[in-house]
């Protein structure tokens, strides 16, 4: 169903989450983003869902996977190399800026992404992060 | 059109349709590029041991009190996603055991002799008689199909979902040098199995319960002469909101394993029969609890399996005479001493403590091949009793990728109290009791460290 455009500003640190302008989730829950960000799902709310990650030393990469993953870009680093080798899922995309992951964002109806809060983000839809 | 080369059969292919075959060929490549992806790691360990001069052990491979300078793995996995749902995976291991190196009925086939002999060039030298060193294996070779979070099927050669360490089996993951030797010297559960698996999760709250079931052939066994001896198994794992890690799993395997010797009988040539002499047969069944708890820098890890193998062969003996019984336990706990950016000093300290009950029942499970239904030749066979291993030691990552470990540890080996042969009779002894090492003849401390490279 489709849920009414949210241009209020995500909560948390200095980024915002964005998805698709057609992208059918209205507002995701910390559980449900840290879920599919360290790969245990890859549907939120039943829709699957492909994610990326802004390049690991962007401060706003920094901050979204502390608050969110609850691990700095080290440990998450560590978190997927440990993944790779036990043969669970690989780790998620990394676009190198912001503008390159608001195109990503743009190009696929489930595709999410965060960036930070300053980055334009025309064509794109700013969620809320419960 | 020039002929460029002519192939070895006499055909021969011009240079425009190498072209064509070369473009088509890089197209599918750059395609495959971003589905097709490669990486693995690699490690390297210096090891010596402090046996006494008068210990048994220094006649063990890998055990005595040389300095070993071993090239162990190279784990390489090749990964190929053609979509979202579809998932191709291997991971081919080269090891450091030598070629004749058999994990049989989760056991381990030291004493197979060949001529003496120097390795040739290049091969690795580590002993001149038995065996020469370094072997590939195929630790997983799988597909997976996924359809949502509670239907994921994967059929091919997958490594066994037991416990936390069968799993987190390289280097760059585990924390120590190596994986407890419950899981290695004589693997508990099987390593991989080849069958069909289905996994999914469920949430409960912020809490996540996982579930893994498999249906297999069991222990390296490829021969299936009747449904009963499919393997079954699988493990819950229950992953709780509190502290920064709280992990608990409950793991399952039951399998049997047969070795049946086919001859040929052409005694009443034309008519042929086909004769099967049954080696061994076991029902072996394996439950486990294990849990891994993280808070802060602090992290404690812990697992306790047990083993249950009944000899399916000594129908007429009463039912303490079939059955052996194996536990096997470890404690890891570390701390992050020190964290900065791409570098971490981890120190850590590892307790396991293995036991075996009644080995005589089931000589095969300890490598000696003799009837199964001969007692007296199996209570010969009947001498270790397990073992009990410490080992502390320091991690160091650095980037992710490279890491360094260096490590002390002491094992304890145990053996079955001897009769009293000064006296005649000899009093009788429980076989299941541990002999005194009145001079610590089986007490082995050791030194190693290890470096790694992930890729």
């Amino acid at each position: 169903m489709l849920i009414a455009c949210l241009s209020a500003m995500a909560l948390g640190g200095d980024y915002v989450i964005i998805v698709n302008k057609d992208c059918p989730i209205g507002d995701i829950s910390k559980a449900d983003l840290k879920r599919v960000y360290v790969g245990k799902v890859t549907d939120i709310g039943g829709t699957k869902v492909t994610i990326a990650n802004l390049s690991l030393d962007n401060p706003a990469a920094e901050s979204f996977l502390t608050e969110v993953t609850g691990m700095g870009s080290n440990d998450y680093k560590s978190f997927w190399m440990a993944q790779q080798i036990r043969g669970g899922s690989t780790a998620p995309l990394v676009k190198k800026t912001p503008d390159v992951m608001v195109d990503f964002v743009k190009e696929g109806a489930t595709n999410i992404g965060y960036v930070p809060k300053d980055t334009p983000v025309e064509g794109v839809k700013v969620i809320e992060l419960k | 059109m020039t002929p460029l080369f002519y192939h070895a059969k006499g055909g021969v292919m011009n240079a425009k349709m190498m072209l064509l075959v070369g473009v088509l060929a890089t197209g599918v490549i750059a395609q495959s590029d971003q589905k097709f992806k490669l990486y693995g790691f690699a490690d390297m360990t210096l090891t010596k041991y402090f046996p006494k001069d008068q210990s048994s052990v220094r006649t063990v491979p890998l055990m005595d009190e040389r300095l070993m300078f071993s090239f162990d793995h190279l784990n390489l996995y090749q990964e190929y996603r053609p979509n979202d749902r579809v998932r191709f995976l291997t991971e081919m291991s080269y090891q450091d055991k030598p070629p004749t190196y058999v994990d049989k009925n989760g056991s381990i086939f030291m004493g197979v002799e060949t001529p003496a002999k120097l390795a040739d060039t290049n091969k690795v030298q580590k002993g001149i008689v038995f065996y020469e060193w370094g072997s590939f294996s195929v630790e997983r070779a799988q597909m997976s199909l996924s359809l949502n979070r509670y239907f994921n099927f994967t059929v091919g050669k997958f490594i066994t979902p037991a416990g936390i360490w069968n799993v987190d089996h390289g280097s760059p993951v585990i924390m120590t040098v190596n994986q407890p030797s419950q899981y290695t010297f004589r693997e508990i559960y099987p390593k991989s199995q080849l069958g069909i698996m289905e996994n999914g999760t469920y949430f409960i709250g912020d809490a996540d319960l996982s579930y893994t079931a498999y249906l297999s052939s069991g222990r390296g066994n490829p021969v299936i002469n009747r449904a009963g001896e499919l393997a079954v198994g699988g493990q819950l794992r229950l992953g709780l909101p509190v502290l920064d890690e709280c992990n608990i799993g409950l793991s399952e395997y039951s399998g049997t394993q047969t070795a049946v010797l086919r001859t040929g009988d052409y005694s009443m040539y034309p008519d042929f029969k086909v004769i099967d002499h049954r080696m061994f047969r076991y029902r072996e069944y394996v439950s486990g609890i294990d849990f891994r708890i993280r808070k802060s820098i602090f992290m404690l890890q812990s697992e306790f399996n047990y083993q249950f193998v009944h000899n399916s062969m000594r129908k007429d003996w009463a039912d303490d005479s079939m059955n052996t019984s194996i536990i096997g336990t470890y404690v890891l706990g570390s701390v992050d001493a020190y964290k900065a950016n791409n570098f971490t000093v981890t120190p850590y300290g590892f307790w396991e403590y293995v036991r075996y009950f009644d080995t005589y029942n089931n000589p095969s499970l300890f490598g000696y091949p003799v009837d199964e239904t001969d007692v007296a030749a199996a209570t010969a066979n009947q001498y270790f009793l397990g073992y009990m291993k410490v080992m502390a030691g320091i991690n160091m990552r650095m980037y992710q990728n490279f890491g360094i470990k260096a490590e002390f540890n002491f094992t304890q080996l145990y053996q079955a109290k001897q009769p009293d042969y000064s006296k005649f009779p000899p009093d009788p002894v429980d076989p299941n009791d541990i002999g005194e090492d009145k001079d610590g003849l089986l007490n082995i401390p050791g030194v190693t460290a290890q470096f790694y490279i992930a890729f």
